[in-house]
């Protein structure tokens, strides 16, 4: 536990009560409707909106009854939505603001540079800068500031599929070191970075832990989405070359991927509710690649007959999207075995 | 105030009817007072017969004069400027006439202080304020006055553009005395000297006038009728003896 | 080719403008920034008042001055301090008069210069890591620049140009209070023409001088943002 909080924000009429504690790293991802306050909680984290309560933070307190540590002394790198880098100079002037101000970040300048690419950019002035570019510099601006939380508001909002990608991977490096405080609306934000995940909902934490036992919890944020989806954990096993097919464990079981080729280790394996369909008895005459047997946790109802099944997997949760009226001729309740037959699955 | 009543004075006139256009009449500072009882005892005289003051430096009068300003009636607070205008045939032939001797004062608001010589000599009196001799009248009158004295180095001398101001400086206790006119001063209250009139030159307020219509003649003679005369001197102004 | 004692005048001016304009931007930098970046209880009450300089007839303001500066306002007890009846008539007496004069002139090209600071950048910067006074120093100073410009153009252009107020507080002391502008008047009112001609041609000629130089040197400044 890094990152500990109990605080309350008041804005007009706009209260947000929030208890919540963050890992010792990795992506958490602050996930809510627009307006539901999330800026304003990752703003009170850093220091820069005040609110009452409680923050600590590695043993620190950050704020308390004795008042609140100003966000300057706070090791904390932020990025917003927009850049917002300084006007008034240019690349390099940007990046050794932060790397000047933060203790030891001289040896880490080299490595953020290469990091994000950085070097072709360090004479150019701030205006002259593309969206993409000037997202980098400003996380490259954060990292130098030697942060020991990264704290990060919609950074990828303004960019398109091919660098959001890129930078994500870079987030991703990062989270292995320090937690990162992410704050999105984008399921696919959320399933590609995150691996906890805070729902933020009505002005108070209705949710918050690792990301599938959220996702797939009951109350779901997502359970009426159409994009339902949970993310699996899974070992790489080996690469077939012929089939294009990345084998991967999933506990006991082999879950077999189109990749173009190996992946990382521990890949992440996104597969959508609407994706799984079950059968009660195993099929062996499908053309589905992989059917992992499960066992049904919870179903529930949603409108237009609709039905999400929550089923457990190799301690793993699944979701399945079905119509009411496959649950009835199957007769899913919680306790029955399955197959999951998963149509696709992505890496992430 | 004084602006304030000239307003209201103008704004009354209107209700009276009168058949000509209304005397203009352009006043130095120092005799606005005066001016404001001379007009009302002038209209009472003459059934509401419009006159229309305005009142500003000497200085700046002449230069509206010179500049064509549709006035008919100045009162200077000199001779200098009325016998300019007059070399520059911009008067009435033969209309430049004084119709008041300045009195110089020296004035403070302390009272019970024996101004005089002495005190001024003794070096008390700082900062001493008076008009600047270039642009006011009163000015050259009290250096006239200080130059008969021995005035020590330690007193200030502060100037104001003209006695009105000068009278400010003291008034607000900023100058400790100071010369102006014994017009301003007169009920005043605090301390008052008069210095002997043959220690400066005769402060001769000089009035021309400018256009030679009835309604500008009449007025012109009414300020040197005896109950004019007598209005000027209770004001604290001396009388030139015809 | 001035009257004697123009040079003075002018000099005096000169003086009295650069100094007052400096006070002025040590002055208003704080309460440019106060005023700025958020709505206080009695703000609007405390703008209305410091604009009052803008509405106030200068001689006016210079009668209240006048009495203020004197001996039995605070400005006596001030004087005290150094000796004299009175801040009245004294160079430092013009300095006052002349910073409470120009002051909504300097106040409010900051005031809307700060105001235009995106908060979010101030932010950024504290989340570096850049404590208020630092903050204020690498990002309000920089980006705050043009607004510093005018403050200290129009200040200065102002101050030069005061006149009411130094009449009236000023008594026209050769090299303490009389200023450029007080002894152009008085060419005026004594009808010296000439000479008044000459001075107010020096005048237009420096003011004219230093406003290009300066306009022309923001052009350059503004070039590299």
């Amino acid at each position: 536990m890094s990152l500990s909080l109990d605080i309350v924000l008041r804005r007009g009429a706009f209260e947000l009560s929030v208890q919540g504690t963050l890992p010792e790293r990795g992506v958490t991802i602050l996930f809510g409707e627009s307006g539901a306050g999330k800026s304003s909680l990752l703003r009170a984290v850093a220091g820069l909106e005040p609110c009452q309560g409680r923050i600590e933070f590695d043993g620190e307190r950050w704020q308390g009854r004795a008042g609140m540590l100003p966000a300057h002394r706070r090791p904390v790198g932020l990025m917003l939505q927009k850049p917002t880098l300084f006007p008034h100079l240019d690349v390099t002037g940007n990046l050794r603001y932060a790397a000047r101000r933060a203790p030891g970040s001289a040896q880490r300048w080299e490595e953020v540079l290469e990091l994000l690419s950085l070097t072709p950019l360090l004479s150019r002035r701030v205006r002259g800068l593309s969206g993409g570019e000037a997202s980098r510099v400003a996380l490259g601006r954060a990292l130098l500031s030697a942060p020991r939380l990264l704290l990060l508001d919609e950074p990828l909002a303004a960019l398109d599929q091919a660098r959001r990608q890129a930078l994500m991977e870079v987030i991703g490096r990062v989270a292995k070191t320090i937690p990162v405080l992410y704050v999105s609306h984008h399921l696919d934000e959320v399933l590609t970075l995150g691996e906890h995940l805070w729902w933020l909902r009505d002005g108070a934490l209705a949710a918050q832990g690792e990301v599938n036992d959220v996702l797939a919890g009951p109350g779901s944020p997502l359970a009426a989405h159409r994009d339902a989806a949970v993310v699996l954990r899974t070992r790489h096993l080996r690469y077939e070359q012929d089939h294009h097919l990345l084998v991967l464990a999933l506990g006991a079981c082999e879950v077999r991927v189109p990749a173009s080729g190996p992946g990382g280790d521990t890949p992440r394996l996104r597969v959508a509710a609407r994706d799984v369909s079950l059968t009660l008895s195993p099929a062996t005459d499908s053309s589905v690649l992989n059917i992992l047997p499960a066992v049904v946790d919870d179903v529930r109802s949603l409108p237009q007959g609709q039905c999400l099944v929550r089923l457990r997997c190799e301690q793993q949760w699944l979701l399945a999207r079905l119509s009411s009226y496959s649950r009835d001729r199957l007769g899913l309740a919680p306790g029955i075995r399955v197959h999951a037959q998963i149509k696709a699955a992505a890496l992430v | 105030m004084f602006r304030f009543a000239c307003c209201a004075l103008l704004m009354a006139l209107p209700l009276l009817a009168w058949p000509e256009a209304p005397v203009r009449v352009a006043v130095a500072a120092n005799f606005a007072g005066p001016m404001r009882q001379l007009v009302a005892d002038y209209q009472s005289r003459h059934n509401g017969a419009e006159v229309a003051v305005s009142v500003g430096s000497t200085g700046k009068l002449y230069a509206q004069i010179r500049q064509g300003a549709p006035l008919d009636l100045f009162l200077a607070a000199d001779e200098a400027r009325p016998r300019q205008l007059e070399q520059q045939q911009r008067i009435v032939a033969g209309s430049r006439r004084t119709y008041a001797l300045g009195v110089l004062a020296l004035w403070s608001r302390e009272p019970g202080l024996a101004l005089g010589a002495a005190l001024l000599n003794g070096g008390e009196l700082t900062p001493l304020a008076l008009a600047n001799a270039r642009t006011a009248p009163y000015g050259a009158a009290a250096e006239a006055v200080l130059a008969t004295l021995a005035l020590p180095e330690s007193v200030t001398l502060v100037r104001g553009e003209n006695v009105g101001q000068t009278f400010q400086f003291i008034q607000s206790g900023a100058a400790r005395a100071g010369f102006v006119a014994l017009s301003q001063v007169r009920e005043a209250g605090g301390s008052l000297w008069l210095p002997p009139a043959e220690s400066y030159p005769p402060i001769r307020q000089q009035a021309v006038l400018l256009d030679d219509r009835p309604a500008a003649r009449a007025f012109y003679d009414f300020l040197f009728s005896d109950a004019a005369r007598q209005r000027i001197e209770a004001a604290g102004y001396r009388l030139e003896t015809p | 080719m001035l009257a004697a004692g123009d040079t003075l005048a002018l000099w005096v001016s000169v003086k009295l403008a650069l100094i007052t304009t400096v006070i002025l931007l040590l002055l208003c930098t704080p309460l440019a920034w106060w005023l700025a970046r958020r709505v206080r209880p009695g703000q609007a009450l405390l703008e209305a008042l410091l604009a009052l300089p803008l509405v106030l007839p200068p001689t006016v303001l210079g009668f209240y001055l006048l009495l203020f500066l004197g001996p039995d306002g605070p400005g006596g007890w001030l004087g005290s301090l150094l000796e004299r009846p009175g801040l009245a008539f004294s160079f430092a007496g013009l300095v006052i008069g002349s910073v409470v004069y120009s002051l909504p002139f300097v106040l409010q090209p900051l005031k809307n210069a700060f105001a235009a600071i995106d908060k979010d950048v101030l932010d950024m910067a504290a989340a570096a890591g850049a404590g208020p006074l630092d903050r204020f120093f690498s990002v309000v100073l920089p980006l705050a620049r043009p607004g510093y410009l005018s403050a200290a153009v129009l200040g200065f252009a102002h101050t030069l140009g005061e006149f009411g107020v130094v009449l009236m507080i000023g008594g026209s002391i050769a090299g303490e209070t009389r200023v450029a502008s007080v002894a152009l008047y008085e060419h005026v009112e004594a009808g010296d023409y000439a000479s008044a001609q000459r001075l107010a041609l020096v005048l237009v000629v420096l003011s004219l001088v230093l406003l290009w130089a300066v306009f022309r040197w923001q052009k350059k400044a503004r070039g590299p943002l």
